[in-house]
């Protein structure tokens, strides 16, 4: 099911993409209006799919110290992986586009560095707490 | 999403989320923290996972609930707690207590 769902937004994805280029073509709207529609939907789709990344529990057969550091660190990154979506999405609707691109690339580009030193935390901590407990 | 909302209106449903926010935790673990009957609880719990909160995990006799928010029911629950929703009903008295089996 799950699959179905993702064919069918990347469906729609293509589709906006494809009218908006139609609509360029037929000059009902330029070219910034149609870079600016794919980088939205671009952004929305992330934050869309950050959304239901907590929905997935990985945690289910560890230990509780390591299922709540698992949990807590999944949960930091798919609000902040949400949020940079919508922050993307926002950039590129109403900033200047001499700035959106850089200013769009550093937000992804900040958000994945916090997301990976997050995860390398959360694999250290997990790791010394399960070294704890087993001494 | 009628689920959802409904599971979030109950004050006694968003503060088990609460405590699980924090770490998976058994279901003893969470029926002590409320003065509440454990078929009660088991109701609550049952409405929870219905809308696809919590995930249960089972390991021999023991049952663990693990929170399973979306980004977007997380800022539900916080809205909820924030303006305080269904803070002035009685908790617990939308569900029917699900009856235990008697041991005896």
């Amino acid at each position: 099911m799950k699959i179905i769902y993702g064919v069918l937004w990347a469906v729609a994805i293509l589709a906006a993409a494809l009218f908006l280029k139609r609509a360029q073509h037929a000059h009902l709207v330029s070219g910034d209006v149609v870079q600016r529609g794919v980088e939205v939907i671009i952004g929305l789709s992330f934050a869309v799919y950050a959304n239901f990344i907590p929905k997935s529990v990985p945690g289910l057969k560890l230990s509780p110290a390591r299922a709540a550091r698992v949990q807590a660190m999944q949960r930091f990154n798919s609000w902040l992986f949400c949020l940079a979506g919508l922050v993307f999405a926002a950039i590129w609707a109403f900033a200047p586009l001499a700035l959106a691109g850089a200013a769009s690339m550093a937000v992804m580009g900040g958000t994945m560095v916090v997301v990976l030193v997050n995860l390398g935390f959360c694999v250290v901590s997990v790791d010394r707490k399960d070294l704890t407990q087993a001494h | 999403m009628n689920s959802v909302f409904k599971a979030l209106a109950d004050p006694t449903r968003r503060h088990v989320l609460e405590l699980l926010r924090t770490r998976p935790m058994s279901a003893g673990e969470l029926s002590d923290q409320f003065p509440l009957s454990k078929p009660t609880m088991s109701a609550h719990f049952a409405v929870l996972r219905d809308a696809d909160l919590i995930e249960m995990h089972k390991a021999g006799t023991t049952i663990t609930y693990h929170l399973k928010l979306s980004v977007l029911e997380d800022a539900l629950l916080g809205f909820a707690a924030v303006f305080r929703l269904g803070a002035q009903a009685e908790p617990a008295d939308e569900v029917s207590p699900i009856p235990t089996p008697d041991k005896g």
